[in-house]
């Protein structure tokens, strides 16, 4: 076989299968090779004792087949005040690797196979964009390969055309032979979910919210807000810990507060605000006081209603008073302050649960599709972090909650070669003797403390050869010698 | 049937299988806890108990979610519960404690078990919940063999902080630093004491499903937050195990007889 040349590929042909979402000619080419009764050997990344095993329950290995896709993501539009599933970078993830898995099967179908065992998965981002959010800026390419060893399995039941694919290994789809059961298909999901401002306290009075954004008031560690409905002049008065007193003569203290919205000093909004925040990290701890000054009275009404909102730390409280007269000073609070206070992060865990159902949820169809009934070996991971809101230089928190799912289906196996007789009995284990569990899980130091084994046997068995090799030499020499005498 | 999913590998699968019990659905508890900011943290040696407070809640929160999905899937039980806990410094200098669970609900199936177990109960609790395990599927079937059955998951935890002054007293010196020995000690023993502690208030002695001890007890330690630039670290102590009571006089489980273990070369490498 080595002999033979090969002729180079037609690579335009060869890109329009693969726009059709079909494998390469080189690969086809390749796998006409090795299927067949003809073929001379077969390919397989089976270890020994899976190969064993594998053919144990009845899976004849034919061919290596692979499948991959590189994946480009498009451009998210915006996430300003959204908070749910990112769907063009979950469903990148699902077509890219819906993409390899379908050229998987077909390469295992091309050379007549009933299944694709041990399939490993290969996921990695081969760019990041420009924010490095993992795709949210646009612009990432990913890349999802998967390999396997495709097998002829007559008693693996599967829609012609469509061998099961499985990541479980050789050992795996023995074992659950042995009890009745066969692998029905590899299932994947992926959810990207995104939560826009994850520390929004519960209980925030929403008018509050879209009047300090009308006026563009900032918000931080703590915030102090006051907001009434007319067209008076009313003021608002924070006395910190330091007693540095915060109003509109004295807008900013020594101790990082600040006034920054001032409203109706010429009377002109019927829905005003005022706003005193501390930035994220510098609120003083303590007691403070809020006065709500009525400065000018304008509207006819010398009676007027107030609402003060104070977010200290994640907790969100409400004042409501009447000032009553013009220049009257009404105290509206008086609060301590202790620092954040730990509590549950509600919108992180609600997010987390969203993203999870939704990939559960669609797993579960896959399941479904293939026509499982249990789902075993799943690789599930969840990650969060935490990236910054960014929109208008804003400082809050929002969270990316990325949920990540592998799985295979399994059922029974029908028909005359189910084996649902008897259960075969438990065997209790032990581990080779001189072994421990641990030593077994060291998976690396294992690997080099056998390369380095194999490194010393190769330099004494080159040793070796060499002496050999002296000795043979000296003996030729010797027996040369004697032959001349 | 909707399939169900599940955290089992082939052989675990295979395994709960035999013991009569197959997955009913995966469960996963989660917990996102703000355990304020780390200024606010005076390291002098001994317990933070706002930081165990914090992990505590953050890990009860979990399990309880966990333990409610188990309900509302109408399981027996739940195994291979697995614990992870990662750690957050946001922005404005928050440390957020993110904590998962997840764990395999499982059914005792009388259609497919063994028929020697066949009419076996299903191991709830008495009260009718779900019992949840940490124990391996292996594990969970070879106590089950042994005459036992899994009540709850028990848990203990303890952060602790070591005052990095201590260490200039050393400073030169080739000794042991009791004050710091003590301290993990000391740690170690209140996590301990306080998965025996919560266990107790919880099923008192006497009661259907009182506890007769924990296995697989660990006592894992793990840096708390982010690292200081100099300095020892803050470190959670977790103890977990599964506490366990006896079958149940008439269960039939207790007739099949536990095999003796047998020496054999493992075929997974």
């Amino acid at each position: 076989m080595s002999s033979r040349t090969r002729k180079p590929i037609q690579l335009q042909e060869s890109l329009a299968r693969v726009a059709k979402g079909g494998i390469p000619l080189r690969a086809e080419e390749r796998l006409a090779e090795e299927k067949g009764a003809h073929r001379r050997l077969f390919t397989s990344d089976l270890s020994v004792s899976e190969f064993l095993l594998a053919r144990g329950a009845g899976c004849e290995p034919i061919a290596q087949v692979m499948g991959s896709s590189v994946f480009h993501v498009g451009q998210i539009s915006s996430y300003r005040g959204e908070t749910k599933e990112v769907t063009p970078i979950s469903d990148a993830h699902r077509r890219s690797r819906h993409l390899a898995l379908d050229r998987l099967q077909q390469e295992a179908a091309l050379v007549e196979a009933d299944a694709v065992v041990g399939v490993r998965i290969r996921d990695r981002m081969i760019t990041m964009g420009s924010r490095g959010k993992g795709g949210d800026a646009g612009g990432e390419v990913l890349e999802f390969t998967v390999i396997g060893t495709a097998v002829k399995a007559p008693w693996m039941a599967h829609p012609p055309g469509k061998p099961i694919l499985t990541d479980l290994s050789g050992q795996d789809v023995w074992a659950l032979h042995q009890d009745g059961f066969q692998p029905c298909g590899f299932l994947f999901e992926f959810c990207r979910y995104h939560v826009w401002h994850v520390l929004n306290p519960i209980g925030l009075d929403p008018e509050f919210a879209s009047r300090l954004q009308r006026e563009g008031g900032a918000t931080g560690e703590l915030r102090i807000s006051l907001l009434w409905n007319n067209t008076n002049d009313l003021d608002l008065h924070v006395i910190p810990p330091s007693g540095e007193e915060i109003s509109f003569s004295h807008k900013k203290s020594q101790c990082g507060g600040e006034l920054d919205v001032d409203m109706n000093v010429g009377g002109s909004s019927e829905t005003p605000i005022e706003n005193v925040y501390w930035a994220h990290g510098s609120a003083p701890r303590g007691r403070y006081q809020v006065l709500v000054k009525q400065f000018t009275v304008r509207s006819g009404h010398t009676n007027t209603p107030f609402r003060v909102e104070v977010v200290a730390g994640g907790k969100v409280t409400h004042y409501d008073g009447v000032v009553v007269g013009d220049g009257t000073v009404q105290p509206a609070c008086t609060f301590d302050y202790g620092g954040l206070t730990p509590m549950v992060i509600p919108h992180a865990k609600e997010a987390i649960e969203h993203a999870r159902t939704i990939a559960a949820d669609k797993l579960l169809r896959q399941a479904h599709g293939v026509g499982a009934e249990y789902v075993i070996g799943s690789d599930l991971k969840v990650n969060i972090h935490e990236v910054p809101c960014g929109f208008a230089g804003c400082e809050l928190n929002d969270l990316d909650v990325e949920v990540s799912w592998f799985g295979t289906g399994v059922r029974r196996v029908t028909g005359p070669e189910g084996r649902e007789k008897g259960v075969p009995p438990f065997v209790l284990s032990m581990l080779p003797v001189g072994r421990r569990r641990d030593a077994q899980n060291v998976g690396e130091e294992t690997m080099d403390d056998i390369e380095i084994a194999a490194e010393e046997a190769e330099e004494l068995a080159t040793e070796l050869d060499e002496q050999s090799t002296f000795a043979q030499e000296v003996a030729a020499e010797a027996a040369e010698a004697a032959g001349g005498d | 049937m909707t399939p169900a999913l599940s955290d089992l590998s082939a052989t675990e699968f295979v395994t709960l299988a035999r013991a009569g019990f197959h997955p009913c659905g995966l469960v996963i508890g989660s917990a996102v806890y703000s355990a304020g900011t780390p200024y606010d943290w005076v390291v002098s040696t001994g317990e933070i108990q706002q930081l165990s407070h914090a992990m505590r809640e953050a890990r009860h929160l979990a399990i309880a979610d966990l333990r409610e999905q188990a309900h509302a899937l109408k399981a027996d039980g739940v195994v291979q519960v697995r614990m992870k806990v990662s750690h957050h410094l946001w922005r404005g200098g928050r440390q957020v404690v993110e904590c998962m669970v997840v764990g395999t609900a499982v059914l005792f199936d009388r259609e497919h078990c063994p028929e020697a177990i066949k009419n076996a109960p299903a191991l709830r609790r008495s009260d009718g919940t779900p019992f949840d395990s940490d124990l391996s599927a292996a594990d969970f079937a070879t106590l089950l063999a042994s005459g036992y059955r899994p009540v709850t998951v028990a848990m203990g935890n303890c952060v602790y902080g070591l005052d990095p002054r201590t260490l200039r007293a050393y400073r030169g010196k080739d000794t042991e630093i009791v004050p710091y020995t003590q301290a993990f000690f000391d740690a170690r023993e209140l996590a301990m004491d306080r998965l025996q502690h919560d266990l107790f208030a919880a099923w008192p002695e006497g009661s259907p499903d009182a506890p007769e001890g924990i296995v697989g007890m660990t006592v894992s330690e793990a840096t708390y937050g982010e690292q200081g630039p100099a300095g020892p670290p803050i470190v959670e102590f977790t103890a977990l195990g599964t506490a366990i009571a006896p079958l149940a006089a008439d269960d039939p489980r207790r007739k099949t007889l536990m095999p003796k273990p047998r020496l054999v070369v493992p075929l997974d490498r």
